[in-house]
């Protein structure tokens, strides 16, 4: 535990006063820090929440019939992705044409996200599992979350999307909808989720999995967006007490 | 051999000394990305997510008033 704990700034450091002038966040009063450095001193400077890598790719191909999808600490995501490319190299050397299935990906993924979390050191992610079977085109989609547990569903979400998108899916999702309806009804809620959700770009990837044309991971596209409803101009309009 | 598994190799000591002084790790994620959905359909499944990658929110540690 030594080596995990940051060593603490003196106070009045230099990188204290820094973070004094460039780093604070305007919904603090400034007293606070006069006399005590905040504790982002110790990070180097950030501005907040900043939108730093404006194309990371968090939809990957697992294997030939596999989609990864990932929240959640996206440096995790990459030594995940490390490890499924192992299996697929296993798998090429076994030379059986025996493939996983993606039903078996999500459950490696859940073992290795609970085997971490076990060890108090998690693999911070949440992860979306989703491709058809290569044996009989049975689509899987399942969730996993970074303390290692795992639903299966006909439509899944992880992080803000589980209370903004899911609704909407319930409302309109069915599994024999046809592809088009699908990708319709996945830019409604990702609009949805771009409008409410702060941390999000209007930037974004579908990725398709099916029998007859394997995986496809779509090229980046923007959503069409109105910001002048009145509820955006005037967030405060009908809202008693708030300000 | 690797240094971290012959116990007298000297390297294992500097080791020793970075994992006590220099080194430090991030307990909580630094870089991280926000919701991912997923739809089944006749055929197939779908996933959709945006594509960026937002550095860490620093935690706000406020002194509570009472």
């Amino acid at each position: 535990m030594l080596a995990r704990s940051r060593p603490r700034p003196p106070l009045n450091s230099l990188s204290g006063f820094l973070s004094l002038s460039t780093l604070l966040s305007s919904s603090l009063p400034l007293f606070h820090f006069t006399l005590r450095s905040p504790p982002s001193a110790r990070n180097t400077g950030s501005y907040g929440s900043t939108k730093r890598y404006k194309s990371f790719p968090r939809l990957t191909k697992a294997n030939e019939t596999t989609l990864v999808g990932a929240g959640g600490e996206l440096s995790d995501f990459q030594y995940l992705q490390d490890l499924l490319d192992e299996l697929n190299a296993d798998d090429f050397c076994a030379d059986d044409g025996l493939r996983r299935t993606p039903a078996s990906l999500c459950s490696y993924l859940t073992r290795v996200l609970y085997n971490r979390r076990s060890k108090f050191d998690p693999l911070w992610n949440s992860l979306v599992v989703g491709g058809v079977d290569p044996a009989d085109g049975t689509p899987f989609l399942g969730a996993v979350s970074m303390l290692g547990v795992k639903y299966e569903d006909g439509h899944v979400a992880t992080g803000f999307g589980a209370h903004l998108a899911r609704p909407l899916f319930r409302e309109k999702h069915s599994k024999s909808m046809s592809r088009a309806d699908a990708e319709a009804l996945l830019r409604e809620a990702l609009a949805v989720c771009y409008y409410r959700d702060k941390q999000s770009i209007n930037k974004f990837q579908i990725a398709v999995s099916t029998k007859e044309g394997g995986v496809e991971v779509g090229e980046p596209f923007a959503l069409a967006t109105e910001w002048g409803y009145g509820a955006f101009v005037q967030p405060s309009a009908h809202a008693v007490g708030t300000w | 051999m690797r240094a971290d598994q012959n116990p007298t190799h000297p390297f294992v000591f500097f080791d020793l000394f970075l994992s006590l002084s220099l080194s430090t790790r991030n307990r909580y994620p630094y870089v991280t990305g926000t919701s991912v959905l997923g739809l089944v359909f006749d055929g197939g499944v779908m996933l959709a997510s945006d594509t960026l990658g937002k550095e860490r929110k620093k935690k706000k540690k406020r002194k509570s008033k009472t």
